[in-house]
C-alpha cells in the first residue's frame, strides 16, 4: 500500500465522514461488515497507541468507539473503506445521470434494434409472475378496464358467428321445424338443444326496463311469460353501473353510452334519455329497427311522465302508467323468426312440387289404366284364354291348360306394361278348360302329333289333312291317336303315299280292281242287251210301259259309263230295230223300223249325261214264223252294247 | 314501493363486501375475494313509515378519493363508511374521503361503520378519534360482519335518515 496516495485522499474524505448521520454510518457498516465482524468491532477495546495520521486517527474514532481491531484494520482497510466511499459517493449520484440518460438510451435502441426487448422480456415476465404470486390486485385493477370489454367483445362475437352460421344452415334447409333441427344437430355436432333454442329465437323481446337515469333504480320491469325471470332490479342496477364504469373508463364524452350488451343468449339493447333509459333484453339477433322502436317510446315516456321524473323520491309507483306502453313494446316486438320471402318461396316450392307429385300421380294413374284395359284386351285377344272377371289387380277366368300358367305366358309375349303395371301385383285365378279355338287345336295337335318325316299337315274346320310319304303302317297305329286330339274330327290321308305296300301287291290291287269293273261292265252290259221292247203295228211312239223300262236301265247304263272309264275303255250303244217284214211294204217297214230305233235312242240319250259314249242305229230282218206275223214281237227294239279300250 | 339507492365507500378489505353479505344473507366467511368495479345488492326493509327497498352498491375498496369511480356515486341517496377498527389508517381516509363527497355531491346521508369489532383485541382506532367525529354529529356504528353485530343497525340507521322528510 503506497503512503503517498492517503494524505489527499484523507483531506477530501474528512468532510464527508463527518458530514455523515449517525443513520449513514449504521448503514456503512452494515455495508462493510458482517455481523460476526461487527460484534468483534462492537466488544470493549484494548487500549492501543494513536495513530501518527491525524485523519486516521479521527476516522477510527469515529467508527470504532472500540479499539480491539483498530490496528488490524486500518491500514489495509483504510484503502478499502476510501474506495467504497467514492462508490458510495458515485452511486448516489449515478442513479440521476441514469434516468436523465435511460430515456434517450431507450429511444437510441429503439431505433435499430429489438435488443432491449429481448433482454427485457424475461425481466418483465419474472416480475409480472411475482407481482401476481404475490399480491394479484394491482395487476387486476389495472387490467380491469380492459379485460370486461375484451370478454364481451369475444363472447358477442363468437356469439354472433355461430348464430351466423346457423342462420346459414337453416337457410339452406326447409323442411318440418323439429326435423330440420335435428338435422341440424347432426350436421353441425351441436347439441339439439342448443339448435333448437337458437333457431326458435330468430329475435323475442324478452324483457323490457324502465331504469331511472341517475340512480340506476328500475322503474319498470316488464317480463315475456316464457322469461325466466331474472332479478330485474340488480340487472338494472347492473346495468347502469356498467354504464358508468364503460362512460368513465373508456372517457367517453357526453351523449355517448353503451348502446347494446351482449350476454351469452341475450343482447341488450340500450336506449338512453335524460331522465331515463329503457334496456330491451333480447333473445336471438335483434333487428335493426328495435332500436328506433325504443327510442319512440323512450321520447314518449319522457314526455308523459316528465313530473314524475322530475320530483322522483324512490317510489316506483309513480311510473305504473309507464307499463302499457312498455308492455306493447315486449309484445309487438314478437315477430315471425322467419324470413317471409325465404318462406314464401319455401311454401310455393312445396306447393309446386305438390302439384307436380299429384299431376305425376294422376297421370300414373291414368297410364296404369290404359296398360290395365289394354292387358285385358290383348289377353281376351289371345286364343285359350277367356277372361271372366277383371278388377283392379285382380284377374279371374278360364285358360287352356295349353297356356300354361298365364303370368308366365303374359310376360313371355309381353302383354304386361311392366313400367306402369307390376305383374307380381295381380292376383291371376284362372281355371282350365279346353279350347275349340283352331289356333289352339293347331298347337294342341302340334303338342301331340309326332309327324314322321315327310309327312305334313293341314288343319282346316275339323279336318286333319295329312300328305307326304310314310308308311300304312304308322297311319294304321296312329289313326285312333290322332283322333283323340280335341278339335280333330275328320282325318284326309288320301294324299298320303304308303312306302310299305309292295308293288305286286299294288298291281294286284290294280288288277283286282280291274277284274271288279270288267265285272261290273259286264253285267251292266248284260241288264242293257237284255232290253227289248215292242212296237204295234204302223207304230213309232214309246209305250209308257217302254219308256218305264227304259228308265229302269238307268243304273245299268251309268255304270257302263263308270267303268269303262276306270278301265280306260270305251262304249258304244247300237240300237238295233227289226224291220216287219209280214205285213205292209219293206220301205214303209225300214221307215218305221228307223223311227222306232230313233225313239229308243232318243230315250236312252236323256238317261245318259256327258258321257264319253258313241251311239248309232242299226236295221235288221229277221225271218218269222207266221204265227208270230201278227204279233208285236216281230217290230221290236233291242241294244247292243260294244266296248273297246281307249286308243 | 320507495326504492334508494346507498353506496358503500372505504378502503380494500375494511369489510364492505362482508357488511352487505352479512346484512343481505346472513352469511359470513374468512376468505377474502376482492370486489372489483362493483357489485349491486338490494334489500327491502321494514320501516315504521313503511317499506323501503334498497339498491346497495358495493364499490371496490379504494384508499383515497381520487381512485373512486364517481359516477358510481351518482344518483345514491346516502352512504356508508366503512374503516377497519383494526387498520386506523382506514379511518383517517374514510374522514377525508366524506369531506371531499360531501362538498360535490351536497350533504346527503351517510352513516359510519368502524369494522371487524370482534377483534378489539387488535383494535388500532383510538376512542378519542371516536369521540370527535361523534362531536361532528356523525352517526357511528361499531360492526362486525362476523358477528353481525350492529349490521342492521347501521342499514336502518342510514334508511330512516333517508325517509326522513
Ligand atoms: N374478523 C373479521 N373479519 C372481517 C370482518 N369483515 C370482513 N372481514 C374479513 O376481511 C376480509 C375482507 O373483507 P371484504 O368484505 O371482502 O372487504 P371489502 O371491503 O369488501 O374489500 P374490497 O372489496 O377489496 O374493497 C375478508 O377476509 C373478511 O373475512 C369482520 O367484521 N370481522
Ligand atoms: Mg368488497
Amino acid at each position: 500500500m503506497s503512503m503517498s496516495q492517503t494524505p489527499s485522499s484523507n483531506a477530501s474524505i474528512e468532510p464527508k465522514l463527518k458530514s455523515l448521520s449517525d443513520k449513514q454510518v449504521k448503514q456503512l457498516k452494515a455495508l462493510l461488515f458482517n455481523d460476526a465482524e461487527l460484534a468483534v468491532l462492537d466488544a470493549p477495546a484494548p487500549t492501543i497507541e494513536k495513530l501518527d495520521d491525524p485523519e486516521l486517527e479521527k476516522l477510527r474514532q469515529l467508527l470504532f468507539p472500540k479499539e480491539a481491531l483498530r490496528q488490524l484494520l486500518l491500514i489495509e482497510d483504510y484503502q478499502k473503506l476510501q474506495t467504497l466511499l467514492a462508490w458510495l459517493e458515485q452511486h448516489q449520484q449515478d442513479p440521476k445521470k441514469l434516468a436523465q440518460a435511460l430515456p434517450l438510451a431507450f429511444e437510441e435502441l429503439n431505433k435499430n434494434s429489438t435488443r432491449l426487448a429481448e433482454i427485457l422480456a424475461p425481466q418483465i415476465e419474472k416480475g409480472l409472475h411475482r407481482s401476481v404470486t404475490k399480491n394479484p390486485q394491482p395487476l387486476i385493477d389495472s387490467l380491469f378496464p380492459i379485460i370486461g370489454p375484451m370478454i364481451r367483445k369475444s363472447i358477442s362475437e363468437s356469439l354472433s358467428d355461430m348464430l351466423k352460421s346457423i342462420n346459414q344452415l337453416v337457410d339452406q334447409s326447409f323442411s318440418i321445424q323439429a326435423l330440420r333441427w335435428r338435422i341440424e344437430a347432426q350436421r353441425t355436432g351441436k347439441s339439439y338443444a342448443e339448435v333448437a333454442l337458437l333457431r326458435s329465437l330468430d329475435f323475442q323481446v324478452d324483457q323490457v326496463f324502465l331504469i331511472h337515469q341517475e340512480t340506476g333504480i328500475l322503474l319498470k320491469h316488464l317480463t315475456s311469460p316464457e322469461s325466466l325471470h331474472k332479478d330485474g332490479d340488480m340487472v338494472s342496477g347492473m346495468l347502469s353501473a356498467v354504464q358508468d364504469f364503460v362512460t368513465d373508463a373508456f372517457n367517453i364524452s357526453e351523449g355517448n353510452y353503451l348502446s347494446e350488451l351482449k350476454l351469452g343468449d341475450f343482447t341488450l339493447i340500450l336506449e338512453k334519455g335524460p331522465k331515463a333509459s329503457i334496456v330491451a333484453a333480447i333473445l336471438g339477433k335483434p333487428p335493426a329497427s328495435i332500436r328506433l322502436d325504443l327510442q319512440q317510446r323512450l321520447e314518449s315516456l319522457h314526455y308523459d311522465l316528465h313530473d314524475e321524473f322530475e320530483s322522483f323520491n324512490g317510489d316506483t309507483q309513480a311510473f305504473d302508467s309507464a307499463i302499457e306502453d312498455l308492455e306493447s313494446l315486449l309484445i309487438c316486438k314478437k315477430r315471425p323468426r322467419k324470413k317471409p320471402i325465404l318462406r314464401w318461396i319455401i311454401i310455393i316450392l312445396i306447393l309446386l312440387s305438390l302439384l307436380g307429385y299429384a299431376s305425376y300421380k294422376t297421370w300414373l294413374n291414368f297410364q296404369s289404366q290404359q296398360a290395365w284395359s289394354s292387358l285385358i284386351t290383348s289377353l281376351n285377344q289371345q286364343p285359350g284364354i277367356i277372361i271372366t272377371h277383371a278388377e283392379k289387380n285382380n284377374l279371374q277366368g278360364l285358360a287352356d291348360p295349353l297356356i300354361g300358367d298365364v303370368k308366365n305366358y303374359v310376360s313371355q309375349h309381353k302383354l304386361i306394361d311392366s313400367e306402369v303395371l307390376q305383374i307380381e301385383a295381380i292376383q291371376w285365378q284362372f281355371k282350365p278348360f279346353i279350347s275349340l279355338e283352331p289356333d289352339v287345336i293347331e298347337k294342341r295337335i302340334k303338342r301331340h302329333l309326332k309327324l314322321p318325316q315327310g309327312v305334313n299337315y293341314q288343319y282346316t274346320n275339323g279336318v286333319l289333312s295329312l300328305h307326304g310319304q310314310t308308311t300304312h303302317e304308322w297311319l294304321q297305329s296312329n289313326q285312333a291317336k290322332l283322333y283323340s286330339i280335341q278339335g280333330v274330327f275328320e282325318i284326309e290321308h288320301s294324299a298320303l303315299t304308303f312306302t310299305d305296300l309292295k308293288a305286286e301287291q299294288m298291281r294286284l290291287q290294280k288288277l283286282q280292281a280291274q277284274h271288279l269293273a270288267e265285272a261290273a261292265l259286264q253285267e251292266a252290259i248284260n241288264k242293257v242287251e237284255s232290253f227289248e221292247v215292242y212296237f204295234s203295228i204302223n207304230k213309232t211312239q214309246l209305250s209308257s210301259e217302254s219308256k218305264q223300262m227304259l228308265t229302269d236301265l238307268k243304273p245299268a247304263l251309268n255304270a257302263i259309263v263308270q267303268s269303262t272309264k276306270q278301265l280306260n275303255q270305251h262304249a258304244e250303244l247300237v240300237v238295233i230295230a227289226n224291220i216287219d217284214n209280214g205285213n205292209g211294204t219293206l220301205k214303209l217297214n225300214q221307215q218305221l223300223a228307223q223311227k222306232r230305233a230313233d225313239a229308243v235312242l232318243t230315250e236312252i240319250k236323256s238317261l245318259i249325261q256327258n258321257a264319253n259314249i258313241k251311239f248309232s242305229t242299226r236295221l235288221t230282218s229277221t225271218a218269222v214264223k207266221s204265227i208270230e206275223l201278227n204279233s208285236s214281237n216281230i217290230r221290236h227294239v233291242t241294244i247292243k252294247v260294244k266296248v273297246a279300250p281307249n286308243s | 314501493m320507495i326504492q334508494k339507492k346507498i353506496c358503500l365507500i372505504g378502503a380494500f378489505s375494511v369489510g364492505k363486501t362482508s357488511l352487505i353479505r352479512q346484512f343481505v344473507e346472513s352469511i359470513f366467511t374468512e376468505k377474502y375475494l376482492t370486489t372489483v368495479g362493483v357489485k349491486i345488492d338490494k334489500k327491502v326493509l321494514e320501516l315504521e313509515e313503511g317499506p323501503i327497498k334498497l339498491m346497495i352498491w358495493d364499490l371496490a375498496g379504494e384508499d383515497d378519493y381520487t381512485e373512486i369511480r364517481l359516477p358510481y356515486l351518482r344518483g345514491a341517496s346516502g352512504f356508508i363508511y366503512v374503516a377497519d377498527g383494526t387498520r386506523a389508517e382506514t379511518l383517517t381516509k374514510i374522514v377525508d374521503i366524506q369531506e371531499h363527497i360531501d362538498a360535490d355531491f351536497g350533504r346527503l346521508p351517510f352513516v359510519l361503520a368502524i369494522n371487524k369489532h370482534d377483534l378489539i383485541g387488535e383494535w388500532e382506532v383510538k376512542q378519542s378519534h371516536i369521540d370527535h367525529l361523534h362531536c361532528k354529529s356523525w352517526s357511528i356504528h361499531k360492526t362486525s360482519a362476523l358477528t353481525g353485530e350492529s349490521v342492521d343497525q347501521l342499514f336502518t340507521d342510514l334508511a330512516q335518515q333517508m325517509v326522513k322528510p
